[in-house]
């Protein structure tokens, strides 16, 4: 039986990579998403049998995207895709019942396995009881989108909630991470591992 | 046919980056997890082309140098940032491309950095006095900090930074805020 699979990965080069693998090895890639959003909503209209999510997707990371799909779409099943070894994200990953995950240092053959294993539907990450992020996932939701530039009011359209709520998350998080400004928030946010994106200062030398 | 050696210390994204250069034709004769091993294996195969990614073991800047000389060189690096790929052309690079961008895009590069043209996104120029305020939007300063500390009026300050959103192309302040606070 040919397994259907939908990969969304924000580096478009690294995304048709893992489609060339994944289609080698015999599955069938049904669709790609570069963003949490479009992933999102790919996964609702296709219903494929697995999905691979890059954890650090623009607009909805990758554990967001998990758990709505773990709440709205019980058939689909979620691989999560990270260049990080994090106990926390792995914590959450696993209450957001993604079955398994997969780091991208691992060769193919780590994520082709656990592809097949997802698809039978058995569970390979630990149960979750392991510190998890500081914040709610609806307050992830909101910083990443501010982190990622967007204005509240952008990220209440995003998110398809009220300006006011989504203010009330901002608040929540910014008294949480004890952070005063927005900036502060940004900040503290990404040093406690909240978001998770590539910085120029992990480039040796800039 | 072109000849590549793939850098890059995820085993993942080497494996497919490998494939679909296979698939366009390319000949891929070589893979590196580490600088190190890269800069091994370029001068033992004498590639056209070398695809390196910067966030690796061994810091992928500051090896670039060491590359063999005819080589051309392709970084495919995680992190989009225009000052970072002044930083890279300066290291010797001839392209610079986003993990972001598509395999045509990738492929089309390579085959022009193997005729002999460089690949680079359109690089800003910034003015000292705009070097100064993006620093300290870094440091998370409020335009009036800003203006205190470089003794400028907050309406230059948000004139320089109206230019620093084009330049950087940002769509808001807040975005190159964010940008800035990240690097």
């Amino acid at each position: 039986m040919c397994v259907r699979v939908v990969i969304a990965d924000d580096h478009g080069v690294v995304r048709a990579g893992m489609a060339a693998i994944l289609s080698a090895a015999g599955f069938q890639v049904v669709g790609e998403a570069e963003d949490g959003s479009a992933a999102w909503s790919l996964l609702r209209q296709l219903r494929p049998q697995v999905a691979v999510l890059d954890a650090s997707l623009p607009r909805l990371s990758g554990l967001e995207v998990a758990r709505r799909v773990a709440r709205r779409l019980p058939d689909v099943r979620t691989v999560m895709v990270s260049m990080y070894d994090d106990p926390a994200w792995r914590t959450e990953a696993a209450r957001a019942e993604v079955t398994d995950y997969v780091l991208k240092g691992d060769g193919p053959q780590a994520l082709v396995e656990a592809i097949q294993a997802a698809a039978r539907g058995e569970k390979r990450l630990d149960s979750a009881r392991g510190e998890g992020l500081p914040l709610t996932s609806r307050e992830r939701e909101v910083v990443q989108l501010i982190a990622e530039g967007h204005t509240l009011r952008d990220a209440a359209r995003i998110l398809c909630r009220a300006p006011a709520t989504v203010r009330a998350h901002k608040a929540s998080a910014m008294r949480k991470l004890k952070a005063h400004s927005t900036n502060a928030l940004v900040q503290a946010a990404t040093d406690a591992g909240v978001i998770r994106t590539p910085r120029a200062r992990e480039v040796p030398g800039v | 046919m072109t000849s590549v050696l793939i850098v890059d210390d995820h085993a993942l994204v080497r494996e497919g980056l490998a494939r679909l250069l296979t698939r366009y034709g390319l000949r891929v004769v070589g893979r590196a997890s580490s600088a190190e091993q890269g800069i091994a294996l370029a001068h033992e195969l004498r590639p056209d082309v070398v695809l390196w990614d910067l966030i690796m073991p061994g810091s992928g800047l500051d090896a670039l140098p060491s590359l063999p000389q005819p080589v051309r060189i392709v970084v495919l690096t995680a992190v989009d940032d225009a000052l970072l790929a002044c930083e890279v052309a300066r290291a010797g690079a001839h392209a610079f491309l986003p993990k972001t961008s598509s395999p045509a895009e990738l492929v089309e590069a390579i085959a022009r950095v193997a005729r002999g043209e460089t690949v680079f996104p359109p690089l800003p120029e910034l003015s000292r006095r705009e070097l100064e305020v993006l620093e300290q939007l870094a440091l998370g300063a409020s335009n009036g900090d800003i203006a205190q500390r470089l003794g400028i009026t907050v309406k230059t300050v948000e004139s320089h930074i109206e230019r620093l959103k084009e330049k950087l192309r940002k769509e808001s302040a807040a975005e190159l805020r964010a940008w800035a606070t990240r690097r």
